[in-house]
């Protein structure tokens, strides 16, 4: 009968539909980005495309992460990682606990924003646990595509 | 988990299958459409419900086995037989201020991103918790962290060893043990009234409820 057929077409549409937004959700995603710490790699306003499928063994220094914010879970903040865990640290922060101890514990990365005078970041409330971290930037895609390098690293990190 | 999910995929889409091929099978007519239709959804069926049950598992709800000894006596106690399932809700992933005092929450180490525990959570921000066997015998936890601890202390490694906890590495709430059948029931709130205290700026919520039975006794 028609109606069969209908019903199946109708059902293969959905479930691809389904299937492909299950996919497509946990791999990537598009976010929007706001606020001055990471210019001039970032601006206000700009649309970049994240990927989601990142193992925490396999983040970089350099990498431009998204991470939920350790004072509000609520927010999350996009910084770029300057130390892994062993890392030290030599930027000058009002963190002073880490400005002491001077290496990234166990677990934990060093963010900091590519604007260093208006960024709050690791120098502010230190080294943030990787479980907190959740994406990473691959490209910009507005306002004009740009493919996002990890070799950019700033030169007067450690 | 895995094994669980297989079995339910595995049933749901022979039940969908079979319904599906019987509507196919009506008439004469639908003989040849319906052998190369039904292995299409059949796939289709698979993929579905693989999808529906990640989704459900990742937003919703979900369920885990509980290793390890650091919350005991509520969860494996000793001389039980098998390891505790626990029932997850995940609804703190969506809203971090539904968190209450005295929960059960899962939560991603701070040393250790790939291994997730499972503590009490005895205290939110602001509160001022007595440690035990910390490096500071006072903590003010602060903005956007809590304070997890194991119900057997000894044993547990939670905030008195590694310190306050980014309430973004919260992933769910431990809601009932549903598995062994003889341990089933839901999963009480439980308060060390002794050691912590309250944010002054919040209601007093929790002085109803009962102290935390430690594991060692």
């Amino acid at each position: 009968m028609n109606m069969s057929k209908t019903w199946q077409r109708m059902f293969h549409t959905l479930g691809a539909a389904f299937i492909g937004y299950t996919i497509l959700d946990s791999s990537i995603q598009i976010s929007v980005f706001s606020g001055p710490s990471m210019e001039p790699t970032i601006q206000e306003n700009d649309v970049g495309l994240v990927e989601k499928l990142t193992p925490y063994k396999k983040f970089q220094r350099g990498d431009i992460v998204i991470a939920t914010s350790p004072d509000n879970p609520s927010i999350q903040i996009c910084k770029r990682i300057l130390a892994l865990e062993g890392g030290r640290i030599t930027s000058d922060g009002s963190y002073a606990l880490w400005r002491e101890k001077r290496v990234v514990p166990r677990g934990h990365v060093w963010l900091e924003g590519d604007n260093k005078d208006n960024s709050t970041d690791s120098r502010q409330f230190g080294a943030i646990p990787l479980g907190l971290v959740h994406c990473r930037l691959l490209a910009k895609i507005s306002p004009k595509v740009e493919w996002l390098a990890t070799s950019n690293i700033p030169v007067n990190s450690s | 988990m895995l094994n669980f999910y297989w079995k339910t995929f595995l049933q749901f889409t022979r039940k969908i299958h079979s319904h599906i091929g019987r509507r196919c099978q009506s008439t004469r007519l639908n003989e040849t459409i319906s052998n190369s239709a039904s292995w299409s959804t059949l796939l289709m069926t698979a993929g579905f419900t693989c999808c529906f049950v990640s989704n459900l598992d990742d937003k919703v709800v979900t369920y885990t086995m509980v290793s390890g000894s650091s919350m005991q006596p509520c969860l494996n106690p000793i001389g039980s037989k098998c390891n505790d399932r626990v029932l997850i809700d995940r609804s703190p992933k969506r809203n971090y201020k539904k968190l209450k005092r005295g929960e059960l929450v899962i939560y991603r180490t701070t040393r250790n991103p790939d291994e997730v525990n499972i503590k009490r959570l005895v205290a939110l921000e602001g509160d001022t918790v007595t440690t035990l066997g910390y490096k500071n015998r006072s903590v003010l936890v602060p903005t956007g962290h809590c304070w997890v601890e194991g119900d057997n202390h000894r044993f547990s490694d939670d905030s008195n060893v590694v310190g306050p906890v980014p309430l973004g590495l919260i992933s769910g709430r431990a809601t009932h043990i549903i598995y062994p059948p003889s341990r089933w029931g839901s999963l009480c709130r439980r308060f060390p009234h002794s050691r912590v205290k309250l944010n002054p700026c919040e209601k007093d919520t929790v002085s109803h409820l009962p102290d935390v039975i430690c594991g060692i006794s």
